[in-house]
Formats: C-alpha cells, structure tokens, sequence
C-alpha cells in the first residue's frame, strides 16, 4: 500500500470542496511566505523539466536518464503549494501534469522489454511506475492499446523487479553475507553503493504496489514478490550493516565517536572506501527497508557518522571522490531517510538520536568536527530575489531543521527557467538538463520517501498507511475511526458489549441506561462517545449496534 | 418485500432532508415543549400536560431524556407517561421515570428499533408528522396559584436524539435556521477546509 492512495482521497475531497466553495468565499491561503516560495519553486522546477522534454515519450534523457525521478517528482508535487500535504499522483494532477505523467508511464512501458538491467534506471523506473499505479494512473489499456511493444504495468513491474533481484549478488556465487546485497551497473560484478541504493529503493516501492490491492489492467498483488523482494532488502541491509567503516576521506572530521559507523561509494571490504555523507544517509534507508528501526544500533550508528558531519551547504571533503556531483543525492537520501523515521514513530530509546538531531550539534562542540554546519536561523534571511521582494527576516517564523536547511538551500539555488543550478549550486553529474539533480532538488523540496515501503511492525501494512505503524496490527481496526489505530490507542476501547458475553443485545443498552447522566468514571466501557458522561447518547449508539433486531437477546 | 418497502421510506425521508437543508428558511426549528398547562389553578384541581416534540417533518425521535420541573408547594406529581407506541411499543424500548427529587420528573426513553423501523412508525408514507408527543403528565393543585411546568436541564444530560444518533435538541446548538447565504456557506466549508491543513501544520512543526 502507499501513502498515495490514501493521501489522495483527501485530496480529491478537498480538491471537490474547494471548487464548491470558490465563488462564494474564496480559496484559503494556508501557506507561510517560505511554503509559498518552496511551492513556486517546485512549479518553475517541473515546468522546466517538462520544457525540457523530460516527460516525452520517449523521454530526451534516454533510457539510461532521470526520467523516473523526474516521474516520481511530478507524481509528488503538491496540489495544495504546502509540502506537507499530501501528493497529487496522477488522480489528484492538472490535466497538463496527466498528459505529461501518461506519457512519461507510457515512455517506461514500452522500454521495459527493449532494455536490460540497469540498476540507476531500473531503481527509478520500478519507484515512479509504482506510485503513478497506486494513484491511479492509466495501464497500457488506455496509453496503448493496440501496440505489441508496450507491457501492462503489472508486466513492467514483474521484470524490473525479477531482472533486479536477479542481478543481485547472492548465493550460490556469492556464499557470503558482507559481499551480498549490493549491485553494480548492470549485472552483479562489483559491491557498488550508488547503484544498490536505487535498487532497494526501487524494491521497496514495487514492495508498495505488490502489496496494493488495487488493479489497472491486471490485479497489482502478488505475495510471492513480496516475499522474494524482503529477502532481497534483508541482504543489502546485512550488508550495509557487515561493511560498516569507520573515518572519512576528511582528515579534520575522521573519526569522531566510538560507535559511528557509515558506509562509502563502495563496500569497506571490497575497496576500502570511507564512508561518505550521501552513501551512509542512504545506507539508513537501506537498513530501513531491509527490517531495521530507529533504535537498531547500527541504524544509530549511521544516524552518529552523519549528524557528526552534517552538511547543507556541500559535501565539502566527505563525498569521496564526488563531492559535488553527489549534494543533490545527499540531501535526498538522508531527508528521506529521516521522514521514514518520523513515519515510523517508534521513539528513540533513551541515548539514541531522533529523526529531528541533523544540525542540532555546534562545529566547536565534542565530537568536535571543523566542516559540520548547524541549522540555518530562518529569520536571517533575505528572500531569494528571484522570489520577489523580501527582507531580512522574510521567513522569520519558519521551523529550523533539516528541511529549511535544505529547502532553502534549493530554492535559493534555483534560477528563473526553474532549473537548479544557479546561485551555490555545488555541480552535479552534468546529464542531460540536470535532470537529476533536479529532480533530487524537487523530491526534497516535496518531502518525498520516494513511495518506498517500510513496514517497521511487520503487519504488511507499509508505514505511511498504517494507523499504528510500530505495533503490528494487519486489521487496522480502528474504533474511534481517528488517526490512531486500537493497537496505538491511549483511550479505553468501546465495545457495546458491556457484559461481555459475546453481542450486544438490550441487556448491554440497559446496563448503560442504569448509569444514566454519571460520570465516566462511574464506568469507562459505558462511556461509548467518550464525552466523560454516560447518557442515553451512549445507549443508543449501542442500539445502533445490536448483533440482532430490535436488540433482542438470545 | 417490506424491507424494500422501509427502505424506500426511508430513502424518502433522506431526501426530504436534503430538501429541508435546502430550503432552511422555510423549515421550523425543532423545538420540545410542555403543552396543555392551565394559567391558573385552584387547590384540588387536576390536570395533565403534553410533551411534544416539534419541527421534526424531515426527522425521527429516537431517544430522549428528559427534566419537568414543577414548583412542589403548589403541585403533587400524579404520574408520567411515556408514549411508545412510535417507539416500538412495550418491549422494543428501554425507558424509565424518577420522582425521587421533588419538583423534578426525570424521564427517558431509548428505543430498541432501528433508524429505518423508526421511520416507518413516524414517518408513515414517508411523511414525518410535523410534532410528536413523547410524554404526558399529570399533576393534582395542592394550592391555589399559578403553575409552572417546564421542561430544564438540557445539556449533557438531556437532549432529543434523532437518526444517526445526532442530537436534534438539547444537547448541540439548536438548528436555527439562517437566511441561506452561499457566503456562510463558503465560510463554513473554507473552515472545513482550513482544519485538516492546520492540523498537518502544527503535525509538521512537533517533527
């Protein structure tokens, strides 16, 4: 399941109120100045994207470009302008957006079985089709019907996902755990991190959509992938957690704790990479989609290694050798990473970082480390003049964090066509129309987990849809019909069934009725509305769920 | 067949609801009131009051609780009756009446019937009876003067309930109807719509 489908629903709703009430009183503007200028700035981003051609089938990047993370950051962009509202996906985008997201999907479904494995692409490719189905993107049944080349996406999605776990080094070749888990470009021949990374985030997503009980052209389930694609994310994270490394490449910031631990552009065994900032705020999310939580020591350490150094500004001397290509990935990967925490909601244990700490620790205090950055002070600037104009102070009243670090690091970045390489801009791989790093620029600016499934309670309920996502609760119940799920409930939990015998009868409504206008107190479970009162309100909620006619007992 | 039947009624009602809400400024407000009491009495003098439920042509009663309060010196409380027939009947409602506290009747009814059934009896062809009586008392002057019976308490503890389970008087502000604005109405919905943003905004500021 994925955020999507249910994000959406509201959306549409809110999208349906808001036309009924548009000529009466107009739209509310919710949005902060920094919202506002975040949500342009991710509109100028997409519209160059899309200038670019990005979007066409076939895409101007090629097979082998970003057109799946450009995909997926249409597929997140906000309605609303606010990012943290939920994503249009396809259901909830313009017509405009619809025409390019069937087009780019259209792109993908006809290149599947044209292409071989690639783990970049491939990666990409499995996370967009995934939230484009699950927000109801049309199959090849609309886009194509009558073209032989084009695979349904339940079809596209069976051999991106077979063709990957296939190229993923395993046994019988590779007999033990520290050398699995990791892909190279194209086939197993090498323990590289920068392409397992978009593997496993491509798995977990396709993870979201086996897990879907939705269909376009074919039904999306499929319980044998799900469990094929968990023993795959299970070895990358064994392996990122067998191949952690102490040091940096950054000799002022090497090694700054006991138990800091990270991972770099290759595994510690097979080439003695240090780690890096983008490939250990990646190797979190691995281990996370590999079954891992907040708390697991290794995740923590990797949380140690990154807040240690953390940077918003470059990777400075902490990217191996791609320090600039590799800013927009960084800030991706570990603000992904972190959302997938604060999703999560399993607490830190006591002594263990929060999802919350990235930039909360001075340059000059212990683990002292001369590059690290703390978070920026919002009201200290300026607005961006390509903004308009603003003041010092503009943003004032904006949360300080991971996110105005990195947002406003994009957005002030940003040029006037929307693409992300002006003022500070780091550098980046140079592809075709910065299309990745772009699209990096507009999945952080969108708080995008890139549909990614963590199922920390193991209930096969992914995080972001689970009404109680650290306890396993596969029924979802939910009697309040709140946020909260039973499993995660602090109040007592009403059941009419007051006698407890099994159904809920005129014995149960009288038992009420005996205790009519007494305090709560009096007895909890007769509470049913949890107004503090029993009154016949309660009593007759319950007549309304009476196991038979006109409440008659057995 | 006869659930279809039901069903139909009910859908009926529904609709007429829905009409109600459309045309709120023709509709009553619901109201309950004690009819029947006598300007004046003298010692030895009986009679009995109605407690009637009104402005419910688009709505069902199907629960009350309720306080008659009456000045003791001058009245004795001969007895409550509670109407069931459009709840039920006998045995299809849980209801009960309290004279421990003196000048108080506290009464209720909870009926065992479904929505629909309910429908049925007091909406009969889909057509709500503009007022229903619940109750009746009667009360023996003990004095001359003159009385004052009224219906007090409502809140928490007593109110009308209607289909749904909603309050349709007492307990909520009571549905009085406005002059139709589409201005208020879009303030309403803007409300509607502004609730959920806020509640993720203050989410995003605790992260």
């Amino acid at each position: 399941m994925s955020k999507f489908f249910s994000a959406n629903k509201k959306l549409l709703s809110r999208v349906l109120l808001s036309a009924a009430v548009a000529g009466a009183a107009g739209a509310a503007q919710a949005a902060t100045p920094f919202e506002v200028d975040v949500s342009t700035a991710i509109n100028r981003g997409i519209e160059f994207l899309a200038t670019q051609g990005v979007y066409n089938n076939p895409s101007s990047v090629g097979d082998d470009g970003a057109s799946g993370l450009a995909m997926e950051a249409l597929l997140e962009k906000r309605a609303s302008g606010i990012p943290t509202d939920p994503p249009q996906g396809y259901i909830g985008a313009t017509a405009t957006d619809q025409g390019r997201l069937r087009t780019a999907a259209a792109y993908i479904l006809d290149r599947v079985n044209n292409t071989s494995f690639y783990a970049y692409r491939d990666g990409q490719w499995m996370f967009a089709l995934s939230s484009y189905a699950l927000t109801g993107g049309p199959d090849k049944s609309t886009l194509a019907p009558a073209n032989a080349s084009y695979q349904t996406i339940k079809q596209a999605m069976d051999s991106l996902v077979d063709r990957t776990i296939a190229a993923q080094r395993q046994a019988p070749g590779f007999p033990q755990p520290i050398n699995q888990g990791y892909w190279c470009y194209t086939a197993a021949n090498c323990e590289d991190s920068s392409t397992t990374q978009f593997a496993v985030a491509g798995l977990a997503a396709a993870k979201s959509f086996y897990s879907s009980n939705k269909s376009a052209d074919d039904p999306f389930a499929d319980a044998a992938r799900v469990t094929a694609i968990d023993a795959a994310l299970a070895r990358s994270r064994t392996a990122y957690e067998l191949n952690a490394a102490v040091g940096s490449d950054n000799a002022s910031c090497f090694n700054l704790s006991a138990t800091e631990r990270g991972h770099g552009y290759n595994s510690f065994n097979q080439s003695g990479y240090r780690p890096s900032l983008q490939q250990t705020a990646s190797g979190i999310y691995i281990q996370l989609f590999g079954g891992a939580n907040i708390n697991t020591p290794m995740v923590q350490s990797y949380m140690q290694w990154v807040k240690n150094r953390y940077r918003w500004q470059d990777l400075d001397n902490l990217g191996n050798f791609w320090s600039g290509n590799s800013m927009g990935y960084y800030m991706w990967s570990s603000f992904k990473a972190m959302e997938l925490l604060r999703q999560a909601g399993v607490p830190p244990s006591a002594g263990n970082i929060g999802p919350n700490e990235f930039g909360t620790l001075p340059a000059a205090s212990a683990p002292a480390c001369v590059v690290r950055q703390e978070n920026k002070e919002p009201a200290t600037f300026a607005r961006p003049a390509v903004f308009g104009a603003g003041a010092v102070g503009y943003y004032a009243g904006e949360p300080k964090g991971q996110y105005f670090d990195f947002a406003h690091q994009l957005i002030s970045m940003q040029c006037a066509n929307g693409s992300f390489t002006c003022t500070g801009f780091p550098g980046s791989w140079g592809d075709s129309a910065q299309a990745s790093h772009n699209s990096y620029a507009l999945l952080v600016l969108q708080r995008s987990t890139g549909g990614g499934c963590v199922d920390t309670d193991g209930d096969g309920v992914c995080d972001d849809v689970d009404n109680c996502p650290a306890v396993a609760n596969a029924n979802q119940a939910n009697t309040y019909g709140d946020a909260r799920g039973d499993a995660c409930e602090p109040r007592p939990l009403v059941s009419c069934d007051l006698d407890t015998d099994g159904d809920v009868d005129s014995v149960d409504v009288k038992l009420i009725t005996a205790l009519r206008n007494k305090p709560a107190s009096v007895n909890r479970k007769a509470d049913i509305d949890g107004n503090g009162i029993i009154n016949i309100n309660d009593a007759r909620a319950c007549v309304l769920k009476c196991t038979r006619l006109n409440c008659a007992t057995q | 067949m006869f659930k279809l039947k039901q069903m139909a009624r009910a859908a009926a009602l529904v609709a007429g609801i829905g009409l109600g809400m459309a045309q709120s400024v023709m509709a009553a407000p619901i109201s309950v009131s004690v009819v029947g009491a006598p300007l004046s009495v003298n010692s030895g003098d009986f009679f009995s009051v109605d407690i009637v439920v009104s402005g419910i042509t688009t709505e069902i009663v199907s629960a009350w609780d309720i306080d008659v309060a009456y000045d003791p010196s001058l009245l004795f409380a001969d007895s409550f009756t509670t109407y069931l027939g459009p709840f039920g009947g006998f045995g299809f409602t849980d209801n009960d009446v309290d004279f421990t506290i003196p000048g108080l009747i506290d009464a209720y009814l909870v009926s065992f019937l479904s929505d629909l059934d309910l429908t049925d009896l007091q909406c009969p062809g889909a057509v709500c009876s503009p007022s229903l009586t619940i109750a009746s008392a009667s009360f023996t002057a003990l004095a001359d003067g003159s009385p004052l019976v009224e219906l007090v308490n409502w809140g928490d503890t007593n109110d009308v309930k209607g289909a749904d389970n909603k309050v349709i008087f007492g307990n909520a502000p009571e549905p009085v109807p406005e002059p139709a604005s589409l201005a208020l109405v879009g303030i309403a919905m803007v409300g509607m719509l502004a609730a959920p943003v806020l509640r993720r905004r203050k989410d995003a500021a605790k992260a």
